[in-house]
């Protein structure tokens, strides 16, 4: 999958752990985990617009496309 | 998403499917042994005279009667075989698995089973027709299933069945991209 997700990398930045961030944005650690190994086939907007606010950044710094 | 009612009531209505499928594997199952066995103790008890008096009963339709014979032993082995694989395929249902690749797999099986097994039946009774015309007083034994129409209802239901598993392989890859999909 040429999409690749930043997410431990912003998580580290912020000095946040992957339980707090799926607490806060109402997914499970299991789905949260899924979306960070990159075997998600989709991200809701509902999901991405969360994890933003969350973490305010944006989606670009979560997602990047890579050839 | 079904309710929880909904659900009980699917599950009960599988488990009712399961039973009858499990007295039909039974029945068919019993019938080809007693046909198998039929044979076997046939061929063995069977005297000289007797296999002479039946040569000149039937004349040239003694290698058809064999043909109609193996030809229905092999149609109700193949049903037996995709009532089987439809054993299966209810079993991953009980189990909570109703969108799998296994399912679809295992129904296209069936299918063709089904589809095979109501080919062999018309040709079985295709040929006893023609043989049947043809013999003079007209006492080829009918070893033929009876019914045609409901040989092509078989035929109607295993080709349902292939289709069918086209559908659940496409609904199984949907389902893992639902469940894929944060």
């Amino acid at each position: 999958m040429p999409i690749i997700i930043n997410l431990d990398e912003v998580l580290q930045q912020r000095n946040m752990k992957s339980k707090d961030l799926a607490e806060k944005i109402g997914i499970t650690t299991a789905n949260l985990s899924i979306l960070k190994t990159g075997k998600a086939k989709a991200v809701r907007f509902s999901t991405l617009a969360a994890i933003c606010e969350v973490l305010d950044c944006q989606p670009g710094d979560i997602l990047s496309y890579d050839k | 998403m079904l309710s929880n009612n909904d659900n009980l009531k699917l599950m009960k209505s599988i488990r009712i499917l399961y039973s009858i499928i499990n007295i039909l594997c039974f029945l068919i199952g019993f019938h080809i042994i007693a046909a198998l066995l039929t044979i076997f103790f046939g061929i063995i008890s069977l005297d000289v005279d007797v296999l002479r008096r039946f040569a000149t009963s039937y004349q040239n339709y003694t290698h058809w009667v064999i043909v109609v014979s193996m030809l229905n032993i092999g149609a109700l082995i193949l049903f037996f075989l995709g009532l089987y694989d439809l054993r299966f395929i209810i079993k991953t249902f009980l189990k909570g698995s109703i969108f799998s690749q296994k399912a679809s797999t295992y129904f296209k099986y069936a299918g063709v089973f089904f589809s095979l097994s109501a080919i062999a039946g018309i040709c079985a009774r295709i040929i006893y027709m023609i043989t049947a015309i043809n013999s003079e007083n007209n006492s080829v034994p009918e070893l033929a299933p009876r019914y045609f129409s409901l040989l092509l209802f078989v035929l109607v239901i295993g080709l349902s069945f292939v289709m069918i598993s086209k559908i659940m392989k496409k609904s199984s890859k949907i389902k893992e991209e639902n469940d894929l999909t944060i």
